[in-house]
C-alpha cells in the first residue's frame, strides 16, 4: 500500500480546481468545455492515486470522452455567433460567491472536526481489486446494475424523442 | 505530511462549491450543465476516497453507478436544451422565464 506523495496530490488538486474555476467563470464556452475536459482528466488522476484504476479508466471514457463531447455539441448547436451571451448573471455573483464560500467553510469545519471510523480489519487489496468489483456487481449489486442498464435504454429513447425534429403533417 | 482521507474530502468539498457557484450564476443553460458535472465529480471523489480509506468496495461500486447516471442525465439535459432552443431560439436563462411566478 503506497502512500501518495504530497507533491503529486498538490499537482493533481491544481489540475482539478483551476480548470473548474475556469469552467464557472469564463465567458467563452469553448474555453469552458476544454477546461472541463482538463478537470475530468485531473479527477481521473486523483482516482489513480486512490487505487481505483478501473474508475479512472471509466472516468476518462465516459466523462471526458462522452459527456464533455455531448456538452460541447450542445453548446455548438445552440450558439448564436451574432449574439454571444454574457457569461454570468451579474447581480447574483456576490451572493452566490458568499454562499459557496460559507458552504466550503462549513464542510471544512465538519471534516476537520470529525473522527472518521476506519474498519480495523479492512483489507485494502480486496476492497480495491477489480475481480472483487466484478463479484460485487454480479452478486450484491445485481439489481441496481440491471436497473442502470434499463435507465440508459430509457434515456436513449427519451432523449431522441425529446430532441427529435417534428415532421410537418402531410397535406391532406 | 501523509496525505489522508481529509485531504481528498477537502478536494471534493472545494470542487463541489466551485460547481455550485457555476450552477447558481451562469446564464447559458449548457454552462449550467457543465457546472453540474463538476458537482457529480466532487461527489465521486468523495466516494472513491472513502472506498480506499475505510476500506470498503461499496464506494467504488457507487461511483461507477454515479458515472452512469451522470451520463444519462447529461444526455437528457442536452435534449431538453435543444428542445428549448428550438422553441425560444435562445437558451439565455434570463430570457427563458415563462415559468417564473
Amino acid at each position: 500500500m503506497s502512500e501518495v506523495s504530497p507533491i503529486v496530490f498538490t499537482l493533481l488538486s491544481v489540475l482539478v480546481l483551476v480548470p473548474a474555476i475556469l469552467v464557472v467563470v469564463s465567458d467563452n464556452l469553448f474555453h469552458a468545455g476544454i477546461a472541463l475536459i482538463t478537470c475530468f482528466m485531473g479527477v481521473a488522476g486523483v482516482y489513480v492515486t486512490l487505487s481505483a484504476p478501473f474508475v479512472a479508466g471509466m472516468q476518462v471514457l465516459v466523462y471526458a470522452g462522452a459527456i464533455a463531447v455531448i456538452l460541447l455539441f450542445a453548446f455548438m448547436l445552440t450558439h448564436d455567433l451574432m449574439h454571444p451571451l454574457a457569461g454570468s448573471t451579474a447581480f447574483q455573483k456576490i451572493p452566490a460567491a458568499i454562499l459557496c464560500t460559507a458552504i466550503a467553510g462549513g464542510l471544512m469545519m465538519l471534516m476537520a472536526g470529525s473522527k472518521w471510523a476506519y474498519l480495523p480489519g479492512g483489507d485494502l487489496a480486496k476492497a480495491t481489486s477489480i475481480p472483487q468489483l466484478g463479484q460485487e456487481f454480479l452478486t450484491r449489486y445485481v439489481v441496481p446494475f440491471e436497473l442502470v442498464s434499463l435507465l440508459l435504454l430509457i434515456t436513449l429513447v427519451g432523449a431522441v424523442t425529446i430532441a427529435r425534429k417534428e415532421e410537418a403533417p402531410p397535406p391532406s | 505530511m501523509i496525505i489522508g482521507l481529509p485531504h481528498y474530502l477537502l478536494l471534493g468539498a472545494l470542487l463541489f462549491c466551485i460547481g455550485l457557484y457555476g450552477v447558481l450564476t451562469r446564464r447559458n443553460a449548457v454552462a449550467v450543465l457543465m457546472s453540474l458535472e463538476l458537482l457529480f465529480n466532487s461527489v465521486n471523489i468523495n466516494m472513491v476516497a472513502f472506498a480506499r480509506y475505510i476500506p470498503e468496495i461499496t464506494g467504488t461500486v457507487f461511483s461507477l453507478f454515479i458515472i452512469a447516471v451522470a451520463a444519462a442525465e447529461a444526455t437528457v439535459g442536452v435534449a431538453l436544451v435543444l428542445s428549448v432552443y428550438r422553441n425560444y431560439q435562445q437558451i439565455d436563462l434570463e430570457k427563458v422565464t415563462d415559468l417564473k411566478g
